[in-house]
């Protein structure tokens, strides 16, 4: 690639994802930080995890996000009832003109470019399972036969935090296949102004898709390959290792006793306190990644701290198991995250 | 492929690494001339503090200090050894603190590392390679040395340029102080000990045999007015010497021990060389000048004819007053007079001087002191020194004033040694040598009753400011 197909290539992708931006704010009343978090998950190639209370705007964004987009969605509409065939689809007999029967697979809602996945803890684990396997190979296996999934695919799926009976919290290994986790908030009050305004009319907003509808799988595929060619100095990789090690807490199971780290964090307080279990290497991708796509937005062609702090806290907030102690005193992930990424500047020098 | 020669691409990667290595050059100085500085200053501020340690602190305490100050300044030098080497940047370094410095995001330290892993000549490693060269290129005018690059002089070169000047003044003062002077009595100054050597010896021989009276009995008549407390301050004095003396021995006690044996050798030397001396001369040996001979007892001195024989004192002031009248000296003065008090000179001028003053008695007549001129020198030629000289009625009736105890020795020896030297002239001076021991009866008699005599205060006042006032002139 010539330095103006390079320059071109940059240019493109901030102007679609500033596109995307634009036209889901039409829809959508506030939330910038947490759509631009899923924008940047979308274009890394990972899935979101929303946790928002009923009414926010979850299923709003996806939507909206879809229809910009110009790709396939879906929505799936977790209960407790919900089999893993009900996601990924199932064989049926079919009759055909001959007179012979034969099964026939029947894709499941998983088969689309943008799945919503509703509530997705209040299915049993078995169906839990069916998706998050999907979500992490792409593909589905049904009686023996693998079918891959339309690329891009992307899920987005909402937690609901109250009314916690009946529901089944994922595990900390499904949750990890989950590249972010944005937690929608309570908007303002001029956003709820705004969002009574538009929404309570007969004029609704008209959005406009950024891609064909033919063209956009590619061209989206594209974009999420130009993240990959990101430049990344060894001393960032290093700085993401360092923060990853920084999550677990001394003395945790499974630690390998001998690690020659050039750098490294010393252990918070508060992780050897509160932190179970720390990120995986998961964590570390999905970190470089949305730096990545950061940096992109940027107009740069490489990572840099900032851009690696910048998604940090959505990119582990969901990998930090806590203790019950951190549950007796109110101690989050956030909080912790916070001071470790302020603990972390100093391997900026 | 990545850098080709002669392309755009090749030429912008030489101006980044040439600008990259120049500043990377600056930062390398810095951080030498930083811990080099830093080093000094503790090193200086260390060295101040032992070298005044050693002069404000005990032995016991300054060696309880100077170890744990002389760790400190080994780990010190380690530490910034240390600081140094972890100090020292490379490439990539450079270009990291580069990018902290000019807010470029890692762009350069990104490039960096990729020319240090070996682009040039491969493939490039992403398609976004030319656009980072471009925006790294387009980003020259951020860091550019002069923006870039630390001082040449470091912030700690003005503590360390304090520190070593302190260290400085403080070397500097016991140099200039007596105290950094070699041991005069050591053995490497032997040679200048032993040169000095007939110098001391002489003086000690003065303290032990001088006959002239000691500089505070310059005013000769002091017993006149004090008897009983010059006695005590004589007797004061005399033990202050003696302790003088002590010490002088405790302090030769203390010399090495050769060094003893080669003073003790010089000063016998000297002694031997003096008696020799004496016996082949006029001069008799000392323990025989404050004695007559039993063959001596005829001559006995004639003192209205050797009254010139004046305590020593009395001699130093009428020369005194004889140089203030501008070499005119009187009569009153003394062809005798000199001027050198008796603590300047050595042992052996004085003694001689006093072996000239006798010779001049001889021919020469002098009052018995100069406060009480003679009838044939009473001002002599105008001189200051008549005028200024006491008034004879000062002392009471001229008849009644006897010598004092140095006058009446000196009159002794002057009158022993002209006798055993003029013996030719024996038979025309024999009735003055009579008469002379008269008038010594006769005189000794005057001074015991002038000593006996009760000394109304108001006049020894009037006698005391007349003397201070000739000692001021």
């Amino acid at each position: 690639m010539s330095n103006t197909l390079a320059v071109r290539a940059v240019t493109e992708f901030q102007e679609t994802f500033h596109r995307i931006r634009t036209e889901v704010a039409k829809a959508v009343v506030g939330h910038d930080e947490m759509i631009e978090n899923i924008l940047i998950a979308f274009f890394a190639g990972g899935h979101v995890l929303i946790e928002g209370v009923p009414g926010t705007g979850k299923t709003l964004i996806v939507r909206s996000l879809a229809e910009v987009l110009n790709l396939s969605f879906n929505r799936i509409q977790f209960t407790v009832d919900l089999m893993p065939a009900d996601i990924t689809g199932t064989r049926i007999v079919m009759d055909r003109d001959e007179g012979r029967r034969e099964f026939v697979f029947v894709e499941g809602p998983i088969f689309a470019h943008i799945l919503l996945a509703d509530e997705v803890n209040r299915s049993t684990p078995k169906t839990q399972a069916a998706l998050l396997e999907s979500m992490a190979e792409l593909q589905v296996t049904v009686a023996g036969t693998t079918y891959r999934l339309p690329p891009p695919f992307f899920v987005l799926a909402t937690l609901n935090p109250i009314e916690m009976e009946g529901t089944y919290p994922l595990p900390e290994a499904q949750l990890d296949r989950f590249f972010f986790k944005v937690r929608l908030t309570y908007p303002t009050h001029q956003e709820i102004q705004r969002i009574i305004s538009t929404t309570t009319t007969t004029a609704m907003p008209d959005l406009e898709p950024v891609f064909e509808r033919v063209e956009a799988p590619e061209k989206i595929m594209a974009l999420r390959q130009l993240v990959r060619e990101v430049l990344v100095a060894p001393h960032l990789e290093e700085y993401v290792a360092a923060l990853i090690h920084a999550t677990i807490p001394a003395g945790a199971k499974y630690v390998s006793g001998a690690d020659p780290a050039r750098i490294a964090l010393p252990k918070d307080e508060h992780v050897n306190r509160y932190v179970g279990f720390g990120s995986s290497p998961r964590g570390g991708q999905t970190l470089m990644l949305g730096a990545k796509v950061v940096a992109l937005l940027d107009g740069r062609a490489n990572v840099s701290y900032d851009d690696i702090d910048r998604v940090t806290m959505p990119a582990l907030n969901h990998r930090l198991v806590l203790n019950f102690a951190a549950e007796a005193e109110n101690i989050d992930p956030a909080t912790i995250i916070a001071r470790i990424v302020q603990s972390a500047r100093k391997l900026r020098r | 492929m990545v850098g080709i020669p002669g392309t755009e691409e090749r030429l912008a990667l030489a101006e980044i690494e040439d600008r990259l290595r120049r500043v990377r050059a600056r930062f390398n100085l810095y951080t030498l001339q930083h811990n080099f500085y830093g080093l000094g200053t503790a090193l200086s501020l260390g060295v101040a503090l032992l070298i005044f340690g050693a002069f404000a602190l005990s032995a016991w305490f300054f060696t309880l200090i100077a170890w744990p100050l002389l760790a400190v300044l080994a780990f010190l030098l380690l530490l910034f050894l240390r600081r140094g080497v972890a100090g020292w940047t490379d490439l990539t370094t450079a270009a990291r603190r580069i990018d902290a410095l000019a807010g470029l995001k890692e762009r350069l330290s990104t490039l960096v590392s990729q020319l240090t892993a070996g682009v040039i000549g491969k493939p490039p490693p992403s398609s976004l390679w030319p656009y980072l060269l471009e925006d790294n290129t387009a980003r020259l005018p951020d860091w550019e040395v002069k923006k870039i690059a630390p001082s040449r002089v470091p912030w700690s070169f003005l503590p360390f340029l304090a520190s070593f000047l302190l260290a400085l003044f403080v070397a500097l003062v016991p140099l200039l102080s007596p105290a950094t002077e070699s041991d005069p009595f050591s053995l490497a100054n032997l040679g200048t000990v032993l040169s000095d050597l007939p110098d001391r010896a002489g003086r000690m021989v003065e303290d032990k045999m001088s006959l002239l009276p000691d500089s505070q009995d310059r005013w000769g008549g002091s017993s006149m007015f004090n008897e009983g407390g010059t006695k005590g301050e004589q007797q004061g004095e005399k033990e202050t010497q003696g302790e003088g003396r002590e010490q002088e021995t405790r302090s030769l006690a203390s010399l090495p021990e050769e060094l003893q044996k080669a003073i003790r050798q010089a000063l016998q030397g000297l002694q031997d060389k003096g008696h020799d001396q004496e016996n082949q001369g006029t001069t008799p040996p000392p323990h025989d000048r404050l004695a007559l001979r039993p063959s001596d007892e005829r001559k006995k001195p004639d003192f209205s004819i050797e009254g010139q024989n004046l305590p020593k004192g009395k001699e130093q002031q009428a020369s005194g007053h004889g140089q203030d009248g501008e070499g005119k000296g009187g009569p009153p003065s003394g062809t005798g007079g000199n001027s050198q008090t008796p603590d300047q000179g050595s042992g052996m001028q004085r003694l001689d001087r006093a072996r000239l003053d006798r010779k001049n008695a001889r021919g020469q007549f002098q009052p018995d002191s100069p406060q009480i001129p003679g009838s044939e020198g009473e001002a002599g030629e105008g001189g200051p020194g008549a005028g200024s000289g006491t008034d004879p009625r000062l002392f009471g009736n001229p008849a009644n004033l006897g010598n004092g105890a140095h006058t009446f020795q000196l009159a002794l020896d002057a009158t022993h040694e002209r006798g055993e030297s003029n013996e030719g002239e024996e038979k025309d001076e024999g009735g003055i040598i009579e008469k002379s021991t008269k008038g010594l009866s006769q005189r000794q008699s005057l001074d015991d009753a002038i000593r006996k005599a009760q000394i109304p205060p108001e006049y020894e006042e009037i006698v005391k400011r007349l003397f201070s006032r000739g000692e001021s002139q």
